[in-house]
């Protein structure tokens, strides 16, 4: 019988963030981007859902949580805004095809 | 405390007071939106609404300055035990709130020149005033909470209320290229950074059981005691440091979300394009606001890392003084602090674009006000805010953010009036200026020597306190003269580039490029910066560095409430 | 200490004539007024003679029992408060005149009147915009310098020591010659990296001195015991603290001196600065170096002076040895002139090194002789670029032939820069070489000062084969066609001329009437902080 308890939800957080990592920085399509960074979102959520049952014992990591899911569909709101608005000037939303500003 | 009134518990009309600045924003933002609805869309009444909400902020801001002379005062704390304060009203968020009004005003008067200057030409502008001014008001009311906020949930709201709109902000002329895509990195740049901060807070709550700073200060301080206790002088040191993974890579992850508000090494790459790219007046708000609660954010996260009571430690050797985990912190803050200011200068170096030029400036200098960060002092013993102990690198970097403004502001006002008139923001867009346009070219040349640091303008004055609180507290820590020698050599590295834009502006000329007269409010707002420097450099050297200190003297006071709430945890 | 305001007006005087400048209408009364201030800073500088003038009184009544115990024209005043509480440091308005910057202020009020006359054609010239601009920097370089020279606060003589750099690098960048942009920024840099590690400087000096005692104050770091054992015990980041300190404050020094291996801005500045801003950078600028030396590092510093003492003999040997190969090789008139300034500031250098009061003498006149010979030299190659406009030397000939008053006075000119006896480099070179030669006497590890004297010796046969080689071709010989019409020089130059060579003439037949006596009681304080 498998018990899971802290330390299994935390690898799982911690894969989670690995991927949304692994997403993020070799995504050159924006919005791959933008679920690499909901990936990471969702394992800090899980860590402190996880943290808040099993280890602290009060609700602070769970309504935390409420609030990361608000910031994440604001934040994801914004960004696709941002994407469209960069579609309709560059006719794509690859990251790397936005070049003029260097230097 | 019963839990029915627990449950009916709503802010006491004193705690709202306290934080009056802020509700006053969020008053200011609705009448913004609601303004269309009852007058039209004319482009002036957002400005005029935000201009008369920044005096109403400004008034109040005093009021509440008034209100906690005696020492900080915590509000939104429900009367239950265990409960701790979300925000918090002392002299450092005042001084940022009075400090973020004054930016705000500064900018709603550039962005209203640059109205006037566009008028006819570019009416999409125009057409999106109430969404300009929405935006730029909630990026402030996020700014103001984070350098109030002692939670971390609180902080990351905070943080994302202030990242937001500005994401959109840079995006705000929608015909411009360079602006969607600088709008692009930015919010990938942002979400990115956000994400990584907010595991790290999910792993810090995991590793102290609280989002409260204050909590997690105690913890730190009462861990520090018992090792001050149990270790002798001459015991081997390997205990004193907190070697756990969950800890550092929390820190850790909490420093991308700092390091990207601030734009310092390793999360500064976005900073040069989203300048370049967005509207010159959000450049110059990015530069200024953004960069100031990123300041401030860390000196308040510093504040609560790195201070552990009597400083360097009496009973451990220096050696071992060195692996207290404030220690590594300092250092570390020490070292990007360091990295951040030779990287911006030296990237500055082959810059041809005046607001590249000016956003590696700016990355400097955020290198230099992140060193005042890596200074560790005593706070006094009782937690009151007694004289004699305010954190100088605290004052120090207060004194440097009022200059900064100023520098700032003037700076890029000043582009921002040639950029307008000429429509390019190279370099060789200022050629012979000094003829064209002289009094745009002085005050503009003014600000440039003093971001150089030059006396006897303002910009030597704030450098000369972040200086002098390095080597005042480098008696007990000598590797701070590394950061004092970084600095120095920093300064004339960065003489270079400031000096090409006054070299383009007055030693050089072209006969083919007509004169032209800027507007008279730009002119009156640049001069006035120009002006104030230079009596922040002379008249005004000293009264700015005690305001400074007064403001900074309660940085390490707790408020009364989170203060009971500690004895009762301890 | 006398107080008095005399040098407040000195050092404001000309700030008030720049904000005048600005505001006044016409481009004719700017010029009136530059040189109406730049001449009244003469006059009031003169007052202080009163105090040092003293036919008939004991040296000691004049400057006083040690270093800085007597100062004249002193105000202090409270700048900034560093803490709380009435025995919390200040930085102070601290300024003050003795016998070591007596001679200096005088010479910059002097010899920046004479450069604010040169300017009097500065509609001729080849940039001739903004002339409003380029009085009101110039009045404003005028405070800097005698700011420089007359403060006693660390703080505000780096104050002033920046201040100076900006006008500066308008002057060379705006009115100067085809490479001026590049001369103008090299000036700035070199001098910037110069003063930044000043700044390390100011702020050791004051965190390193105990608590308590802790001063920005000249006089009290170099005469509190306290603070000078601190000095002595302390470590900078693992190096010794007064070795450390000497060399970042030496560095910033020799920039501005020039010394040898950071000397390359000075050609550059030179050549492209227009010719009154050549007098003014040769003349005072470069004299800010020595000055340094002599009122920061060798007083608060003297133990590292002695560690040092045998490097800086050799690169004042270097200076002047590389400075005359140098102009010897120069084919442009006014790069001539400005190696032969970095020859002759190495014979200062040198006298600084071997710190004995005869060397300290000796440097202190070559400073004021070659203040005074080689913003003459500078002049007299601008009078014939003016008519010429062209610096070759080898294009020229014969001039003494269209033009013999102009030719006597830059035969004076040069020969009081070559060290003629009788002129004022002649002194101050002699003093510097018999003074290094004698300097065992004083210091009996000093085994190489002999030697040294001997070598330095030699640069004086090789300025005189540089100058005598020069005078030669430009004005002997027979007269070139092209410059037989040349106008004799006008009155404003020779008006300009004359009190130079007056003064290389008095510095050269009465140098104790004329110099020594005023300065020498400071220096033999100084000299006395070396036991």
């Amino acid at each position: 019988m498998l018990t899971v308890g802290l330390t299994q939800y935390l690898v799982l957080a911690a894969f989670l963030f690995c991927c949304g990592l692994f997403v993020m920085t070799t995504k050159r399509n924006a919005v791959g981007i933008l679920i690499g960074v909901e990936l990471v979102l969702n394992a800090a959520c899980l860590n402190l859902v996880a943290f808040s049952r099993y280890r602290v014992g009060t609700i602070d990591g769970q309504i935390a949580t409420l609030f990361i899911i608000v910031l994440a569909a604001a934040e994801a709101a914004v960004a696709i805004a941002i994407f469209v608005n960069y579609y309709r000037t560059l006719a794509t939303i690859d990251v790397d095809k936005g070049d003029e500003l260097r230097g | 405390m019963n839990p029915a009134s627990l449950n009916n518990w709503l802010p006491s009309a004193d705690e709202l007071h306290l934080f009056s600045p802020e509700l006053i924003l969020v008053g200011t933002i609705v009448a913004v939106l609601v303004a269309p609805l009852l007058v039209g869309r004319r482009p002036a009444v957002p400005a005029l609404i935000a201009v008369l909400g920044c005096f109403v902020g400004l008034v109040a801001t005093w009021a509440v300055s008034t209100q906690i002379a005696d020492g900080p005062q915590a509000g939104m704390v429900p009367p239950a035990a265990g409960a701790t304060p979300m925000l918090l009203a002392d002299r450092f968020s005042v001084f940022y709130k009075l400090l973020l009004f004054l930016a705000l005003g500064l900018i709603t008067w550039l962005w209203l020149i640059g109205a006037q200057k566009r008028n006819g030409t570019n009416s999409a502008s125009e057409r999106g005033a109430t969404e300009f001014f929405v935006l730029l008001l909630t990026s402030a009311l996020g700014m103001m909470l984070m350098v109030s906020s002692f939670n971390l949930l609180v902080l990351i709201i905070a943080i994302e209320t202030a990242s937001l709109p500005s994401y959109a902000l840079v995006a705000s002329d929608k015909r411009s290229r360079l602006g969607a895509e600088a709008a692009l990195k930015y919010v990938m740049f942002g979400a990115t950074a956000s994400a990584i901060m907010i595991y790290g807070v999910s792993l810090l709550y995991g590793r102290f059981g609280t989002l409260d700073l204050s909590v997690i200060a105690s913890t730190l301080d009462a861990r520090y005691a018992e090792l001050r206790s149990t270790v002798a002088t001459s015991a081997p040191v390997t205990h004193v440091a907190v070697t756990d993974a969950v800890f550092w890579l929390g820190l850790a992850a909490l420093g991308v979300g700092i390091t990207f508000k601030i734009a310092a090494v390793p999360m500064h790459y976005w900073c040069p394009d989203v300048f370049q790219g967005a509207p010159i007046e959000v450049t110059t708000w990015l530069s200024v606001a953004s960069k100031a609660a990123g300041v401030g954010l860390l000196l308040r996260i510093v504040s609560v890392f790195t201070v552990t009571g009597p400083w360097p430690p009496p009973n451990l050797p220096p050696a071992a003084a060195g692996h207290t985990y404030a220690m590594t912190v300092a250092v570390l803050v020490g070292v990007l602090a360091a990295v951040t200011c030779t990287v911006g200068n030296l990237a500055a170096l082959r810059q041809e674009n005046v607001k590249r030029i000016l956003a590696y400036s700016s990355i400097a200098h955020a290198g230099y006000m992140m060193m005042a960060a890596a200074i560790i002092v005593a706070p006094s013993a009782a937690g009151g805010a007694s004289a004699a102990t305010y954190n100088t690198g605290m004052a120090a970097v207060i004194a440097y953010l009022f200059v900064y403004l100023l520098m700032n502001v003037g700076a890029f006002g000043a582009t921002a009036l040639v950029v307008w008139q000429t429509g390019t923001d190279h370099l060789s867009t200022f050629t012979g200026l000094g003829r064209r346009a002289p009094w745009v070219a002085l005050p503009l040349a003014v600000c440039l020597f003093s971001l150089v640091g030059l006396p006897p303008l303002g910009g030597f004055t704030a450098k000369w306190y972040l200086l002098l609180a390095l080597g005042k507290t480098a008696a007990t820590q000598p590797w701070l003269w590394i950061l004092v020698v970084v600095a120095v050599i920093n300064t004339a590295i960065s003489l270079y580039y400031y000096v090409r834009i006054i070299r383009q502006m007055y030693l050089t000329d072209d006969a083919a490029l007509p004169a032209f007269r800027p507007p008279g409010g730009g002119v009156a707002l640049v001069s006035a910066c120009a002006i104030i420097l230079l009596l922040l450099g002379t008249l005004w050297f000293g009264p700015l560095g005690r305001r400074a200190q007064a403001l900074a003297s309660d940085i390490y006071a707790r408020p009364p409430a989170a203060q009971a709430e500690l004895s009762h945890r301890m | 200490m006398e107080h008095g305001n005399l040098l407040n007006w000195l050092i404001f005087l000309p700030t008030i004539a720049a904000v005048l400048c600005l505001i006044v209408p016409s481009n004719r009364t700017v010029k009136l007024i530059a040189v109406l201030a730049t001449g009244l800073t003469l006059l009031l500088s003169l007052g202080l003679f009163q105090h040092f003038a003293w036919w008939g009184t004991a040296a000691g009544d004049v400057f006083g029992a040690g270093y800085g115990q007597k100062l004249y024209e002193v105000t202090k005043l409270t700048w900034i408060t560093l803490g709380e509480g009435a025995r919390a440091p200040k930085i102070e308005y601290f300024v003050g005149a003795d016998g070591l910057s007596f001679p200096l202020i005088l010479l910059t009020t002097v010899v920046t009147f004479l450069a604010c006359l040169a300017s009097w054609n500065i509609e001729h010239w080849k940039i001739n915009k903004g002339i409003r601009g380029y009085f009101c920097l110039f009045l404003l370089l005028e405070t800097g310098m005698l700011g420089v020279f007359c403060s006693l606060d660390f703080f505000l003589f780096y104050i002033f020591w920046e201040v100076m750099l900006l006008p500066m690098y308008f002057l060379i960048g705006v009115w100067g010659g085809p490479r001026k942009e590049y001369a103008a920024i090299k000036f700035f840099i070199y001098t910037l990296v110069g003063s930044v590690l000043m700044l390390i400087v100011l702020l050791a000096f004051y965190f390193y001195a105990p608590v308590g005692l802790r001063t920005f104050s000249l006089i009290e770091l170099a005469n509190n015991a306290a603070i000078q054992d601190a000095f002595k015990a302390a470590t900078f980041l693992g190096f010794r603290f007064a070795p450390l300190m000497f060399v970042l404050l030496f560095i910033g020094f020799a920039i501005k001196v020039p010394v040898f291996p950071f000397h390359t801005w000075l050609p550059d500045a030179h050549v492209e600065a227009p010719t009154p801003i050549s007098m003014i950078l040769a003349g005072i600028l470069l004299k800010m170096g020595a000055y340094g030396l002599l009122r920061i590092s060798y007083p608060i510093l003297p133990t590292a002076g002695m560690w040092a003492s045998y490097a800086l003999g050799l690169l004042g040997l270097v200076n002047i040895i590389y400075g005359a190969l140098c102009a010897m090789a120069q084919t442009d008139f006014k790069r001539l002139v400005a190696y032969s300034s970095i020859s002759h500031m190495g014979y200062v250098l040198l006298g600084i090194a071997i710190m004995t009061p005869a060397g300290l003498q000796g440097a202190m006149f070559q400073v004021i002789a070659h203040g005074i010979s080689s913003p003459m030299c500078f002049f007299l190659v601008g009078v014939i670029y003016d008519r010429a406009h062209h610096r070759e030397i080898n294009r020229f000939g014969g001039l003494w032939l269209s033009m013999p008053v102009y030719g006597s006075l830059a035969t004076l000119g040069f020969f009081a820069s070559l060290g003629l006896p009788g002129l004022c480099g002649f002194i101050g070179e002699f003093w510097v070489l018999v003074a290094t030669f004698s300097a065992q006497a004083v210091w009996p590890w000093m085994t190489w000062a002999k030697p040294f004297a001997v070598i330095a010796a030699t640069g004086v046969i090789l300025t005189a084969g540089y100058i005598l080689w020069m005078i030669q071709r430009v004005y002997l010989g027979p007269q070139r066609e092209e410059y037989k019409g040349f106008p004799e020089a006008s009155a404003r130059e020779i008006a300009i001329l004359a009190p130079f060579a007056a003064l290389a003439l008095l510095l050269g037949i009465l140098p104790d009437q004329s110099l020594f006596r005023f300065m020498n009681g400071a220096l033999n304080q100084i000299a006395e902080l070396f036991k």
